[in-house]
């Protein structure tokens, strides 16, 4: 199992009373597999990664994560949250310096990660200095470095222009395959839903936010840029689109 | 995608290239009003005004006679006192006050009918309580410095990116390693900021606090100048004050390049 959630729901409480985020939410992840969570806005998607990173405590349901006890999970918000007063070396180091590593295992463990991602000419920037792109890698460095179980991604490329977009998924596929990380992504995008997922969770606003249909990838597909130009991608974009409108459950 | 050099190397060399400037350009400065001064003077033809060298030389004397040094130690150790207690206690008062809504309920109403009373009225009052000696000037100094930093480490707590605060706490960071990481850094320009406008009104008000029951610091020397009738040996003492006033403005931006050299992205 990679990531097991039985009937999560969620509610805020505010002065006017209870506000449902989302409620029955119900999935099973395999261990290394990705999957990817689709819905318009309001309709409880950012909640569901929230209730999943601890961020907040469920009101109902269940959730389960990886095959061992102190599962590790990493979180990649959609502005990177990078510090801007780190430099990238340090802000990929920050999570093993805050569970008490040494600064020497520390950098033990960060320097491949960023060899990895092109990263070490640049380990001393600020990352103000650096492109969205190249922020998003070391996000997803710092991710990384953690060794997480589960990686969890709030419309991390959104901000990207298509092309940089597409290159981060890439990235993010062969940093992951590498690893058999479990990996739930919440975006806007149809299409990178479809590229990416081998599930795709399709929420609705009902008020509240429901999980309205679980779609799977078609099986034995080779992802790589040529398969964004095959019929079986097209496919698959386009059943996501149909679920969306409620043309296909 | 290589980047030959260390970034840290190019943001110090475009931090020296800019201290270049800023002295170059503060220079400049200096000679217009010295020149304006020098024109006034001559145009005035008092005695009250002095030509600026011979107020400057005056300065050079008394510096070498070590009587304005002594008076200038006197000043800088009370804003130095009362920085070195207001700094620490406004900052940790104001970053709690900012990320507690509870605490924030008890401090902000007091902030609010405090801050904007004007403290040196109170200098009667706090002389009254604490007597004539230095630890009413340096508690005045304090209550300026104090409230400037509190309000600014408040507000600026109040303003870090919720998304931070949510990236270093999916990391399983605590609430000290929140302040240590996000609270703090993300403060510190706005605290520097508040320090620099502190410490200008603290030297205002320290003159003021000096021309009463002293026999220390610059604003008594300016007045027993003034009452001794010697002008040069005042325009000296003015020019002193001064200086301890920029000196207070240079130390605060030399903290700035060195703690937020992050800030210095193009």
């Amino acid at each position: 199992m990679g990531l097991r959630l039985e009937g999560l729901g969620l509610e805020y409480s505010t002065p006017e009373g209870p506000v449902s985020a989302f409620a029955g939410f119900d999935a099973d992840l395999e261990p290394g597999s990705i999957g990817a969570i689709v819905g318009p806005s309001g309709s409880g998607k950012s909640s569901v990664i929230r209730v999943i990173a601890d961020l907040e405590k469920p009101t109902v349901g269940r959730v389960e994560i990886g095959k061992r006890e102190g599962a590790r999970t990493a979180v990649i918000f959609q502005d990177y949250g990078l510090l801007p007063w780190k430099t990238v070396e340090a802000n990929v180091e920050l999570p093993l310096r805050l569970s008490g590593m040494k600064a020497k295992e520390r950098r033990r463990r960060s320097r491949p990660v960023l060899e990895e991602l092109g990263l070490e000419d640049f380990a001393r920037f600020y990352p103000g200095r650096l492109s969205g792109g190249m922020r998003q890698r070391v996000a997803l460095g710092r991710a990384f470095a953690q060794d997480p179980d589960l990686l969890l991604m709030d419309e991390p490329f959104s901000s990207l222009d298509e092309l940089t977009r597409e290159t981060m998924q890439e990235t993010l596929l062969e940093t992951q395959s590498r690893r058999d990380t479990t990996v739930l992504i919440v975006t806007h995008s149809i299409d990178e839903a479809a590229y990416l997922a081998d599930v795709v969770y399709i929420m609705r606003y009902h008020n509240p936010g429901r999980l309205a249909a679980t779609l799977r990838a078609p099986g034995g597909i080779e992802r790589s840029p040529a398969y964004r130009e095959e019929p079986a991608f097209r496919d698959f974009a386009n059943r996501i689109r149909r679920a969306l409108e409620g043309r296909e459950e | 995608m290589k980047a030959p050099v260390h970034d840290a190397r190019f943001a110090a060399a475009r931090v020296s290239r800019r201290a270049v400037k800023k002295a170059a350009s503060l220079a400049a400065a200096l000679a217009v009003i010295i020149g304006i001064w020098a024109l006034a003077a001559r145009l005035v033809d008092k005695s009250f005004l002095p030509q600026p060298w011979g107020a400057f030389a005056r300065l050079g004397a008394r510096l070498a006679d070590g009587s304005l040094a002594l008076n200038l130690g006197a000043s800088a150790k009370r804003v130095g006192l009362a920085l070195l207690i207001a700094a620490p206690l406004a900052t940790a008062l104001g970053l709690a006050s900012g990320r507690s809504k509870r605490l924030d309920a008890f401090v902000s109403p007091f902030v609010y009918l405090l801050h904007p009373l004007p403290k040196i009225a109170f200098l009667p009052v706090i002389m009254l309580f604490l007597g004539l000696g230095d630890v009413a000037k340096v508690f005045l100094i304090f209550l300026i410095i104090f409230g400037q930093l509190l309000v600014s480490a408040r507000d600026a707590a109040r303003a870090v990116p919720p998304a931070l605060v949510d990236t270093l706490r999916a990391m399983g960071a605590s609430k000290l390693d929140l302040v240590r990481h996000a609270v703090f850094p993300f403060a510190l320009p706005s605290l520097l900021s508040a320090l620099r406008i502190g410490l200008g009104t603290a030297v205002a008000v320290l003159f003021m606090a000096e021309t009463f029951a002293s026999e220390t610091g610059l604003g008594w020397y300016i007045m027993d100048a003034w009452t001794r009738v010697d002008y040069p040996d005042m325009y000296a003492a003015i020019i002193a004050l001064a200086l301890f006033g920029l000196g207070c403005y240079l130390a605060v931006d030399v903290a700035e390049a060195v703690l937020c050299r992050w800030r210095d992205v193009d």
